[in-house]
């Protein structure tokens, strides 16, 4: 018989299986954009286990975390992404091999 | 039934996850990444936030993941690659890598087996009591903030993209 609520030991072992498949994602990819996503993957891995918490220890400050977590998030995928843009009208790629040098 | 749906939801969610990974047409990846995220708000709502699991799927899965639509659009065919290539190219750097994730996911759940976590009550918090948690005086500090960094964003965007390209940089 299954119980009634998940543990939330399940939830953080989710948590972190997710979040090495984005670390996989961003160590392994050579796509500026996919490496982004990776990231996006992380944030989000790290926001299931800060509501996992906050639920286990009955507060809201979890969800709080989470809730700036993702403002943070699409502040860096705004300024990231136009960094990419800038890259690619520079470069005319998004391969971070091709972007090994700081100037030009 | 919530353990129900959350194994089934926590399965697709990995087997998405892996898949946008290796998957070598980036448009592919942001949209197995949209199912994730849907996931990621199904789990949410489990725990009974519910706002964050609203916010997840209008602000990750619609906004996020349609600006990184816009982006690829842009970008092009010049994404292509296949990640499994580089198994060939660099086995040894790549295979240690793997090891080392082995590693920590093993680390990551010992130290989940031998923490002590009581069976939690189940689902908590509501929209009212979030709203009333995250604009109350102890986070209005965070909540400033924050409004500072997504304008700082704004305002970071607007110079890069407004910044004209290489050739007539080069001219002055």
């Amino acid at each position: 018989m299954l119980p009634a609520t998940v543990p939330t030991s399940h939830y953080l072992a989710l948590s972190a299986l997710l979040f090495l498949i984005g670390a996989v994602g961003v160590l392994v990819r050579r796509n500026a954009i996919v490496i982004f996503m990776g990231i996006e993957l992380m944030f989000n891995a790290a926001n299931l286990a800060f509501i996992a918490v906050g639920r286990q220890l009955g507060s809201l400050d979890g969800q709080v975390v989470a809730f700036f977590v993702m403002t943070m998030a699409a502040a860096e995928v705004v300024v990231g992404l136009g960094i990419v843009v800038a890259i690619f009208r520079h470069k005319q790629t998004v391969n971070v091999d091709a972007v090994n040098l700081l100037k030009w | 039934m919530e353990t129900i749906i959350f194994y089934i939801t926590g399965v697709v969610m990995v087997a998405a996850a892996a898949a946008a990974m290796l998957q070598r047409n980036a448009v592919h990846t942001v949209l197995l990444l949209v199912l994730t995220f849907c996931g990621f708000a199904v789990l949410f709502l489990l725990c009974g936030a519910e706002v964050v699991a609203v916010f997840q799927v209008i602000i990750y899965a619609g906004a996020i993941m349609a600006v990184y639509m816009f982006v690829l659009f842009y970008v092009g065919s010049a994404g292509g690659e296949a990640p499994w290539r580089r198994w060939r190219e660099a086995p040894l750097p790549i295979a240690a890598g793997f090891a080392g994730v082995l590693v920590l996911l093993g680390c990551i759940a010992y130290a989940i087996r031998s923490a002590y976590m009581p069976q939690p009550q189940g689902a908590y918090g509501g929209a009212r009591e979030f709203g009333a948690a995250l604009f109350s005086l102890k986070y209005a500090l965070p909540v400033e903030m924050a409004s500072l960094i997504l304008l700082v964003g704004m305002v970071a965007v607007v110079v890069l993209i407004l910044r004209p390209p290489p050739e007539q940089e080069e001219e002055d």
